[in-house]
């Protein structure tokens, strides 16, 4: 009797089982065929040019449940046509055309993507090779771990009707601890500019000019600690603009020295200003903003019954600054590339460049009241002024001594330096209260600085107290920061055969650090309470720079300034590198590298004085049409002073695979798991931190503990594509991470005590799939869904005090393609 | 219904073979192994060999009455111009033209009736071989001169194994592949970091792989750039955090990867941490002397306002009006 089995709808002998499953494994193996050039990869000829072309376009459907902050910060795509991508390529037949021989002109993103791309290349040989890029970024902002730290558990007493601590949150924020925006949320444009010619670009002398022009423009959120803590609108605006011009000299045998002129100029004109007024402080008076400091209130009682704010507030009228930027660095540029003999090669860069930077028209100014100080009215100007000098030379010559060694030698010197000052002028008015008019002294002394009265303000005897800052300050600040870096690497690479070589090198370097400072003051107190800040008694007798001036005033002059000492800090690091490459047969590579240093010194306690890093990596390509990827990757360093103790390690390991058995049918897929570890011994205050810690050596009030971060990330991406017949093909895919972690939690009675915070414990998903249907011919229709599904709290429960982060988003694509 | 257990079987060996047969197909190889090496032995003296005597050289006309194919696609890419002469040229001479350019003079290889030996071939070379071929032109620049010593060439990593001069699939700079997805097929584990929520854009397209590296070298680690005046590449997009400033921010003298990773990360503005106060406190923990400074002690990290740093230090990377980066 024959004996069958089922496969739900399909019944096939014992033998057939046999037949069958080979027949599969046959399949598979079946060598990859290459498919004839279609059409529209060919191309038209047109005159004297061959010319592709092809065009995108479509729309785009959303939609998206969830945190849509969230969602626009991550992926910000939005519904509307929109023109996928455009690309002309021309190519001369006869390479003799007049203008051009190649022309290159790719475009994608247009309609209202947040990235937007355009290239252009244009060359005719021997004459020019031009190179354009226009690159447009929408980066939209609404993500922050601790979005608004300061939120209430309940509003507080009194509170008026629709309380909301934070503009344009949404209403439901009453009586919750959930907010809708971030104090530092933005919406920028960046948009990015490069361009680039070569004149005689294979004679023995060319030219190059460039030009690169980037922005950064866009409304954003800000805040400012005074008194209270403000919530600002800024509107970000920055850019720079560079030019380059170069001259390459190929006169001498195998010998290109080359010059370079550059010209960078920065400028901003960022303005800040508040418009978060929301509470009355009473009739006849402006309304006035008591900031986000509503978990450490801005005073206590915040509301009078009928939700008026308390006159003794932290709180502000009105706030505003504005300043101009301009930074301006001419760059000079010399470089040579050199292979003299068959068996020396060397190149050589040296660069200087002599930076000014320049702020002009800056003003600061608020109204309102600071009750630690009794400030009322403030205001800042002046000028700001620094240099960035720096100059970095790099050499490297590559000795080729026998066939199978090479010695090679790459030395860098980096030295640059920042002086910088700021000289500003404050003014500062008094008053008791919000609601109180300030008063101002009209001193007979000599001032420090003209000040201009607020308008509101009536002539008096200022209401200071011992914390109020002076009432004119002229205050120059000069800081120096700067570094010198000297490094070298010595390497010398063997050819052990024609499938292997080894390379084994000493690298040495020495960082210089130092910093300095130089402060003086003019100031002046005046009454009620002119013996304060620098000019306090000290057992009776006013301190050293002070003069008592008759008007009852406080002059003071910063007795004998000089230069602080300087802070220096040297590092040495020495460090060793090995690798070896090896391709015991055809197509299959392994490579093994190991990097491992240690130095006298760091700078911060997060810089390891001493690494390890190793990597290995095997590929290979069993057949044509199957390619198999694997790796081991290890970073970890330690700096193990005492005081610091530190550890840190990012591991990852991983695999990738491709077949493509033929032009049915491919497929790729990997795997990646990146362990990232760090701890380091920290210092902190906390009401609430781990009983029996000890003292922070050094810093008075903080204990000390070991402060553990640990990230474990699991990605995966798979992409199927099946084109069963010539005008049809099918494309499914996904790309997954996930993250798992722990960190220190410094207030385990935190609402999130037991959880790890927000992304540690995320999950990241993004499958995808397509179909295109080439429906006659050069048109092409497609179709793609996008998913995005965002997830912080994986245990249902809130990951801080904010609304969880996750979001699902669906985004349909439909397009046509037309292409020639 | 349960599969019978032949056919789970059978299964199994076709697997099992598939692994062992597969491999062997290439095992030839290794049997022409001492013969390629010996041939590479005996050519290393003609390695940087050119001769100028034009007699040595066919043209590459003649190369493609036998390679027309391959002659075709060679006559579409930027290639092609090294057939044309200039007056300006800093090349001259036959030895510098079409084909025998990079392949080296072919009278020989014709004269020996398509003798392999007698012509250089890539496929048979070593990575620093096949560069040197490529470097003879294209080394007289700032973006090609460095790379006798770049980490790639250090690793085997020659010339065509990104580059395809007869069947580039992207004609921009004769690529094999599209960026990113050339760099992942050894740089896997950046692929994934790129993978992660926060990343730079570069699987949109925005930003490319040679943005920040240049796959050819330089001389700074990880084959990164700099911009124009020698400073951290981070710079060329992000330069307002350049400076410089009134008053610093001294840990960005180690690097914007001291707080941030730069390909991509779970944290929100690619932070080494998720909680900003982690991080700040891991360098602000230590007397003024040693470093710097540690936080006050007011700054109870016990309540969300202690906790989120840069709520009120604000100009993290540096201010011109507040010591305390309360300002920009």
């Amino acid at each position: 009797m024959k004996s069958t089995k089922s496969f739900g709808f399909l019944r096939i002998g014992k033998k057939s089982g046999w037949l069958c499953s080979y027949l599969a494994l046959g399949t598979l193996l079946i060598p990859a065929t290459y498919a004839q050039q279609s059409d529209e990869q060919k191309g038209i000829e047109q005159g004297n040019y061959n010319i592709k072309q092809s065009v995108e376009f479509g729309g785009r459907l959303t939609s998206i449940s969830g945190d849509q902050q969230t969602y626009d910060t991550m992926v910000n795509l939005q519904g509307g046509p929109r023109l996928l991508n455009f690309t002309t390529e021309m190519r001369s037949l006869n390479h003799r055309d007049t203008f051009f021989d190649r022309f290159f002109f790719s475009n994608f993103g247009y309609g209202g993507d947040p990235n937007v791309v355009s290239v252009l290349r244009v060359s005719k040989n021997k004459w020019y090779a031009f190179d354009g890029l226009f690159r447009h970024d929408e980066n939209f902002w609404n993500y922050s771990i601790l979005a608004n730290p300061f939120n209430p558990a309940p509003p507080p007493a009194n509170a008026p009707l629709n309380f909301n601590p934070v503009v344009n949150a949404p209403a439901n924020v009453l009586n919750t601890q959930i907010i809708g925006t971030s104090p530092h949320q933005y919406n920028t444009r960046r948009n990015m500019q490069n361009y680039g010619v070569t004149l005689l670009p294979d004679a023995k002398i060319r030219f190059r000019a460039g030009y690169n022009h980037s922005t950064n423009v866009g409304p954003a959120y800000t805040s400012i600690h005074e008194g209270t803590d403000l919530f600002l609108f800024q509107n970000l605006s920055s850019g720079q603009s560079q030019y380059r011009f170069g001259v390459d000299f190929r006169f001498l045998p195998h010998t290109n020295i080359s010059y370079d002129q550059i010209w960078s100029y920065y400028k901003t004109d960022p303005g800040t200003v508040d418009h978060n007024q929301q509470f009355s402080v009473g009739a006849g008076f402006p309304p006035v903003d008591l900031g986000l400091n509503w978990n450490g209130p801005p005073c206590s009682p915040a509301f009078q019954p009928g939700g008026i704010a308390s006159s003794n507030c932290n709180s502000f009228y009105n706030y505003f600054s504005h300043w101009r930027g301009r930074t301006d660095a001419p760059t000079e540029q010399i470089s040579i590339q050199s292979h003299p003999a068959s068996s020396l090669q060397f190149t050589g860069k040296f660069s200087y460049t002599g930076g000014d930077m320049h702020v002009s028209d800056y003003s600061q100014s608020f109204s309102g009241f600071t009750s630690k100080s009794l400030l009322s009215n403030y205001s800042q100007t002046g000028p700001m002024e620094g240099r960035r000098v720096s100059s970095y030379g790099d050499f490297g010559v590559t000795w080729v001594i026998a066939h199978d060694f090479s010695l090679m030698d790459e030395f860098h010197y980096g030295n640059w330096r920042e002086p910088a000052q700021f000289l500003g002028a404050n003014c500062n008015f008094f008053s008791s209260n919000l609601t109180t008019t300030p008063v101002f002294f009209n001193s007979t002394a000599t001032l420090p600085a003209t000040c201009t009265p607020p308008s509101n303000g009536v002539p008096g005897t200022p209401v200071s107290i011992s914390k109020s800052d002076p009432d004119i300050l002229v205050n120059l600040d000069s800081n120096f920061l700067k570094q010198q870096t000297i490094s070298n690497l010595i390497e010398g690479q063997v050819q052990l055969s024609a499938k292997a070589g080894a390379y084994f090198g000493y690298r040495y370097s020495h960082r210089e650090i130092a910093d300095n400072f130089f402060n003086t003051e003019n100031a002046i107190y005046f009454p009620a309470t002119a013996q304060r800040g620098n000019c306090a008694l000290t057992n009776g007798v006013l301190p050293v720079g002070c003069t008592q001036n008759a008007d009852g005033s406080v002059s003071f002059q910063t007795p004998s300034p000089v230069f602080g000492p300087p802070g220096v800090t040297d590092i040495n690091a020495n460090g060793g590198v090995l690798g070896l490459w090896w391709k015991p047969v055809q197509h299959l590579n392994i490579n093994l590298d190991a990097d491992l240093g240690s130095a006298d010194n760091a700078f911060t306690p997060l810089s390891p004085r001493n690494y390890q890093e190793f990597r290995a990596r095997v590929q290979y390509r069993a057949v044509s049409w199957l390619n198999f990827s694997a790796y081991f990757q290890m970073r970890q360093g330690q700096n193990p002073a005492s005081d610091i103790n530190g550890t840190q390690h990012n591991r990852n390991a991983g695999f990738s695979s491709s077949l493509t058995p033929s032009e049915k049918f491919s497929m790729q897929l990997g795997y990646n798991y990146n362990d990232i570890y760090s701890q380091l011994l920290v210092c902190f205050v906390s009401d609430f931190a781990q009983a029996g810690l000890p003292a922070c050596p050094g810093v008075s009030g903080l204990v000390q503990q070991a402060s553990p971060y640990s990230s474990k990330v699991h990605t995966g991406f798979v992409d199927f594509v099946w084109t069963p017949v010539h005008q049809f093909s099918l494309e499914v895919g996904a790309n997954l991470s996930g993250v798992t972690g722990s960190e220190l939690n410094v207030n385990p009675l935190s609402p999130i005590a037991l959880a790890p915070t927000g992304p540690l414990n995320s999950n990241w998903y993004q499958p995808y799939a397509s179909v295109s249907y080439h429906f006659v011919k050069q048109w092409t229709g497609r179709a793609r869904w996008d998913y995005y599904g965002y997830r912080e709290d994986l245990n249902n429960s809130d990951q801080d005090v904010f609304a969880p982060r996750n979001f699902r988003g669906n985004a349909v694509t439909l397009s046509v393609r037309y292409a020639f | 219904m349960k599969y019978p257990r032949e056919l789970r079987v059978s299964y199994v060996v076709a697997l099992l073979v598939s692994l062992l047969v597969i491999p062997r197909a290439h095992s030839g190889d290794d049997k022409s192994k001492s013969a390629r090496e010996t041939r590479t032995k005996t050519d290393q003296t003609k390695k940087y060999a050119w001769p100028s005597d034009p007699t040595l050289y066919v043209g590459s006309d003649t190369c493609k009455t036998c390679h027309e194919d391959l002659y075709t696609h060679f006559a579409t890419t930027a290639h092609f111009a090294t057939t044309m002469d200039a007056k300006l040229d800093a090349h001259k001479g036959v030895e510098w033209h079409g084909c025998e350019a990079c392949h080296g003079p072919g009278k020989e290889h014709v004269d020996g009736g398509g003798d392999k030996s007698k012509v250089f071939t890539f496929k048979d070379a070593t990575p620093q071989e096949t560069s040197a071929r490529c470097l003879r032109c294209h080394q007289y620049t700032e973006e090609h001169g460095n790379y006798d010593r770049s980490m790639h060439l250090a690793n085997g990593v020659a010339c065509i194994d990104c580059h395809s001069p007869h069947r580039p699939q992207e004609s921009q700079y004769l690529m094999k592949a599209k960026s990113p997805d050339l760099c992942y097929t050894c740089h896997m584990s950046v692929r994934a970091e790129f993978a992660r929520p926060f990343h730079h854009r570069v699987n949109e397209g925005l930003v490319q792989c040679s943005d920040c590296h240049s796959p050819h070298g330089t001389f700074r680690p990880k084959q990164l750039r700099t911009d124009a005046a020698g400073d951290d590449v981070c710079y060329k997009c992000h330069t307002e955090k350049q400076g410089p400033f009134v008053y610093q921010h001294e840990a960005k003298i180690e690097g914007c990867a001291a707080c941030h990773t730069p390909h991509g990360s779970t944290n929100q503005r690619l932070l080494k941490q998720n909680q900003v106060n982690l991080l700040c406190i891991s360098c602000h923990s230590q007397p003024a002397t040693a470093g710097p400074p540690g936080t006050p002690s007011f700054h109870d990290q016990s309540t969300g306002k202690y906790q989120s740093c840069t709520f009120c230090h604000v100009a993290i990377h540096g201010s011109n009006t507040s010591r305390v980066f309360f300002t920009p």
